[in-house]
This record gives C-alpha cells, sequence and structure tokens, in this order.
C-alpha cells in the first residue's frame, strides 16, 4: 500500500488572527515497503505531516491518498476509521498513553477496537509483547508496575498487535537510555524487515535518520525541500547545516578523514562499516 | 563535602540490594558524575540523599557531620535537585514566578527575591524570557529555567537526575554547556546523575555503578581504561570513544584527536 500526498496544505486556526501555514501545498509519495525519516528543525511541519497521514489531521487543501482511501478536507469519521487499521502511530512517550489494569488488557485494546475478536486480540498480543522481549510473567500485572524502558515496549506492542501496513514513529527513543535506544531502533528494523511494512520515523537523531532508513524527506517552515536516497540527502553537510541539522557522526568523521587523504570507496552506514573500511585502507587493500 | 560509608539499602520488595555496601565520596566544588543502567542504584543514592528513602545501613556524613533524622531538614534545605522530566516540575505562569516559587516558600524578602531571580535567569541565559509562559518553552529552555529555580535558592549542593535524558540533541548540549559555565563560575558541587557516558566528559571525578555497586571510580579518563567494564555494565561507549577503542591503542581522546591519529 503506497501513500500519496498531493498538494496537501495544512493550515492551523484558519480564517483566525492566528492562522498559521504548517505544511504548503505538499505532492510527494510514500512507497511500501520502504523505511522513511522525516527531517526538520523544530516548526518545520514534520508532525503536522505524520498526523496527516493517519486521519488525525485532515487537509486543509488537497489530499491524502492511503491506498485506495482518500482523505480530503470533509472527509467522514467512518472512513478516517478506516485508515486507523492500516496507519499505526507510537506517539512520543507512548507509555503515557497506557490505562488497562494489565498489560496483556492494554496490548489487547488497540486490535480490539478495530473489531479484532477476543481471541485474535490475544493471540497477536501474546506474540508481539513477546517478540519485544516482555516477559510472560508480566502480562497479568498493570502496566503501570513496570520501568518506563518496558512500559514503553508495552505500548509499542499495542500498535504492532494491530498488523498496521504502515508504522509511523514520532521521537520513539526520546528519554531512553543509550541502550535501550540502540534495542528499540534495531527492533523497529527487525520489524520492518520483516514484516515488510513501510515505516515512517521522525526523530531529530540524525544518526538514526541515517543508519536505518532508505529514503528521507526533508522540511523547512512547511514546504518540502528535498525528498530523495538517505545516502544522497545525509551525506550533504551543506545541505543540512543550512537547514539547522546535524551531519551524522559517521559522516562527519569520513569526511574529515577524506580531508587528510584517508579516502573510502563508499561512505559507511555505521560504526562496524567504518571500521572495516578503515582497516581495509590501513591494510592498503584500499585499491 | 559528602562521604557515604558502607551503605546498604533495599526495596520491601526487592530480592536484593538496591544500594550494596557503598562507600563514596563527593568533594566540595568537584563535578561528580554518577553513570549507572537503569536499575544500577544510581537514583537510589539521590533519594537517600534528599531524605525521600529511610531506614539504609552505614551512615552519611555532612560535612562531617551525620546525617540523621533530626538533622535531615536542615541538611535538604542546603541540597537543590533537578528532575528528568521538564513539563513536571513547573508551577508558576510565568518564567519568573517559577524561579521565584522556591523563594517565596522560604520566606525571602521581596527585594532580595528580584535580584536572585534576575540573577539565576542570567545565569541560565533566560533572562530574556522571564515574562514567558513556562509551557511553551523548548524542553531544554525548562531545563535551564529548572536550574535557575535551583540555583536561586543558593544551595551547597546541585543534584542533577538524568536531567537530560529527555531532552533533544540541542537542548541536551544547551543545558550542559550552562552547567559546564555554572561549575567553572561559581564552583557550584555537583552531583549529575546519567545514564549517557557522552555526558561525563566535563566532570572532575566519574563513579560507575552496576547493581547497586561502585565497580570503577576516577577521573574520566582512569574510567574509560577499562571500556570492558563500560559496556559489561550496560553503558555505551560514545561515537569517538568506540572507534579509538577498537582502532587505536588507549580510547580516551578528542573528536579531533581521533582524526589525527587515525
Amino acid at each position: 500500500m503506497n501513500i500519496q500526498l498531493e498538494k496537501l496544505t495544512s493550515i492551523y486556526h484558519e480564517n483566525t488572527p492566528f492562522e498559521h501555514l504548517a505544511l504548503n501545498n505538499i505532492t510527494t509519495e510514500f512507497k511500501e515497503g520502504t523505511y522513511y525519516g522525516i527531517i526538520g528543525h523544530t516548526g518545520s511541519g514534520k508532525s503536522t505531516m505524520i498526523q496527516n497521514l493517519n486521519g488525525l489531521l485532515l487537509p486543509s487543501y488537497g489530499e491524502v491518498h492511503i491506498g485506495d482511501i482518500t482523505l480530503r478536507r470533509k472527509t467522514k469519521q467512518r472512513i478516517i476509521h478506516l485508515v486507523k487499521k492500516r496507519v499505526g502511530m507510537v506517539f512520543q512517550f507512548p507509555e503515557h498513553q497506557l490505562f488497562e489494569e494489565s498489560v496483556i488488557k492494554d496490548v489487547m485494546f488497540g486490535p480490539k477496537n478495530i473489531g479484532m475478536d477476543e481471541e485474535t486480540a490475544r493471540e497477536k498480543a501474546e506474540y508481539y509483547l513477546k517478540l519485544l522481549n516482555v516477559d510472560r510473567a508480566l502480562f497479568d500485572i498493570p502496566p503501570f508496575d513496570l520501568s518506563g524502558g518496558q512500559m514503553r515496549k508495552v505500548a509499542i506492542a499495542g500498535i504492532l498487535a494491530m498488523e498496521p501496513e504502515v508504522l509511523i514513529l514520532d521521537e520513539p527513543t526520546a528519554g531512553l537510555d543509550p541502550l535501550s535506544h540502540i534495542e528499540t531502533m534495531q527492533l523497529f528494523q527487525k520489524i520492518q524487515k520483516e514484516m515488510g511494512i513501510t515505516v515512517i520515523l521522525v526523530t531529530h537523531d540524525m544518526n538514526d535518520v541515517y543508519e536505518y532508513t532508505d529514503e528521507v524527506k526533508l522540511l523547512n517552515q512547511g514546504n518540502l525541500i528535498r525528498s530523495g536516497r538517505t545516502e544522497e540527502i545525509l551525506t550533504d553537510a551543506g545541505l543540512l547545516q543550512k537547514y539547522d541539522l546535524e551531519v551524522p557522526d559517521i559522516v562527519r568523521l569520513t569526511s574529515d578523514l577524506g580531508k587528510k587523504g584517508i579516502e573510502f570507496p563508499k561512505i559507511p552506514k555505521n560504526r562496524e562499516e567504518f571500521i572495516n573500511l578503515y582497516m581495509k585502507w590501513r591494510d592498503g587493500y584500499a585499491e | 563535602m559528602i562521604e557515604f560509608n558502607d551503605v546498604t539499602y533495599s526495596y520491601r520488595t526487592g530480592n536484593h540490594n538496591a544500594l550494596d555496601h557503598i562507600s563514596l565520596n563527593f568533594r566540595q566544588g568537584e563535578w561528580t558524575s554518577v553513570i549507572g543502567h537503569n536499575g544500577s542504584g544510581k537514583s537510589t543514592l539521590v533519594k537517600i540523599l534528599m531524605g525521600v528513602l529511610e531506614g539504609y545501613e552505614g551512615e552519611i556524613k555532612v560535612d562531617g557531620e551525620v546525617m540523621t533524622e533530626e538533622n535531615l531538614p536542615d541538611i535538604r534545605k542546603r541540597f537543590a535537585i533537578v528532575f528528568q522530566n521538564p513539563d513536571n516540575q513547573f508551577v508558576g505562569a510565568t518564567v519568573e514566578d517559577d524561579v521565584a516559587f522556591g523563594l517565596e516558600n522560604n520566606g525571602v524578602g521581596r527585594d532580595e527575591m528580584v535580584n536572585r531571580v534576575e540573577e539565576a535567569l542570567r545565569s541560565v541565559n533566560m533572562l530574556e524570557y522571564r515574562t514567558h509562559e513556562p509551557s511553551r518553552l523548548s524542553g531544554g529552555q525548562k531545563q535551564r529555567v529548572a536550574i535557575a529555580g535551583a540555583l536561586a535558592m543558593q544551595p551547597d549542593l546541585l543534584i542533577l537526575d538524568e536531567a537530560t535524558s529527555m531532552l533533544d540533541p540541542q537542548g541536551r548540549r544547551e543545558v550542559l554547556e550552562i552547567l559546564r559555565e555554572i561549575h567553572r563560575e561559581k564552583l557550584t558541587t555537583l552531583i549529575y546523575i546519567t545514564h549517557d557516558l557522552a555526558e561525563i566528559g566535563v566532570s572532575d571525578h566519574a563513579v560507575v555503578m552496576k547493581d547497586g555497586r561502585v565497580i570503577n571510580e576516577g577521573t574520566v579518563e582512569e574510567i574509560y581504561q577499562d571500556t570492558d567494564a563500560l559496556v559489561s555494565s550496560r553503558l555505551v561507549l560514545p561515537f569517538t570513544i568506540s572507534l579509538a577503542d577498537r582502532l587505536l591503542d588507549g580510547c580516551y581522546m578528542s573528536y579531533d584527536e581521533l582524526v589525527e591519529r587515525l
């Protein structure tokens, strides 16, 4: 299932003194099975864009096509509900939205809400909790008794259990310790590959965008500046600096070594690849 | 300034010690970082120091005086703390009201209050936001206001309990930069609790905790001599350190040195 934005314009408080143009006439596409990063400085329109992708916001002008469903300014709630089955959203600090009396019930809530029967919902819930390494012994305790990291896993399992075709992640690692950060990002990568779903990641962390995504959309003040391959956009230091974004650590280091005459055949994607390329260079196999 | 002597504590529900025979020194005027993964005991350490948890074994001395139930309220007044979540610590309608809150509570007179609020906001570079609404600030700005609120109390010790962990990279840099300045100018004694090794670079002294024990302690350079111990404590080596560790001899170096030596 592909998502197309067609001349999408999003205006907050239209026709009031507080009118604010959050997205300006955006036409772009999210292709099935691809891992996207949406990047841009605070106020660039990232959040507004993702809220338009699952019906939380409707376009002020233009259209959003989610597969064969079209969202417009006046689309009915019944149609929007269909979109929520297909597009799952993990919000910032998703653990703040837990509310059920037990872990398993919390994870089952989403699937039941989109029409799965009790038994299927339980099956899905158990499957995804297991996938996220949540111990079975914790299934029946209140989610609020868990640690922050575990609560976040439960909240994420609740979204995955709905088996969406598109998964939107809004700053999914905010507030996690560095190790949980890595584990969480690797988990999303695994899910994306195994389930073949589209993932759309919104984050300030350019290292993650560079390492994990296939494609990037760069926004600034409501305009789509660039859309293309991650290796092209995230290695363009001038472009990133112009829009007040960080250059990924690996890209910066590779470029600084290049200035010293240490040239690699390609820019490595992560630390391991960097180490391999550097060792090859050092051993004189670079040619 | 603060001495932990063989302090042990266990939560009623836990079957192991949250703090297991801890002996530590936090010295006057130093920035001490306490690093550890979730569950390592670093937050328990702070809670005990703040008097939130009672019933520990061993003793804690503050300026040579053993902390007791009787003197705790007075000792406690000399400490200020900034917590993790920038949204959970605001009470005032404006930035300056918020910073003034603690002073008002302690009965500080109006003139002095105005001076202290102004000075505290200036030291965190937030004076121009004094009439703004706290909820509309960025995460980094919110934490800077929280730090101003703590500084306005003129504490002998400032504790930061994972104060940057919910911030984006820019907010993190802002807060660390401000703390560095404050520490340099006022020689404030700092205890900086974190799970992120990338943040300990500026500290005078660092303590690594794991499973309720202190497994390593020393200067930042000393801490990095045993990278295996750090990794086995579920800590993640910062970018520069991890590459230097894998590709060069010795691993404690700045980014520029790394580029130089590769």
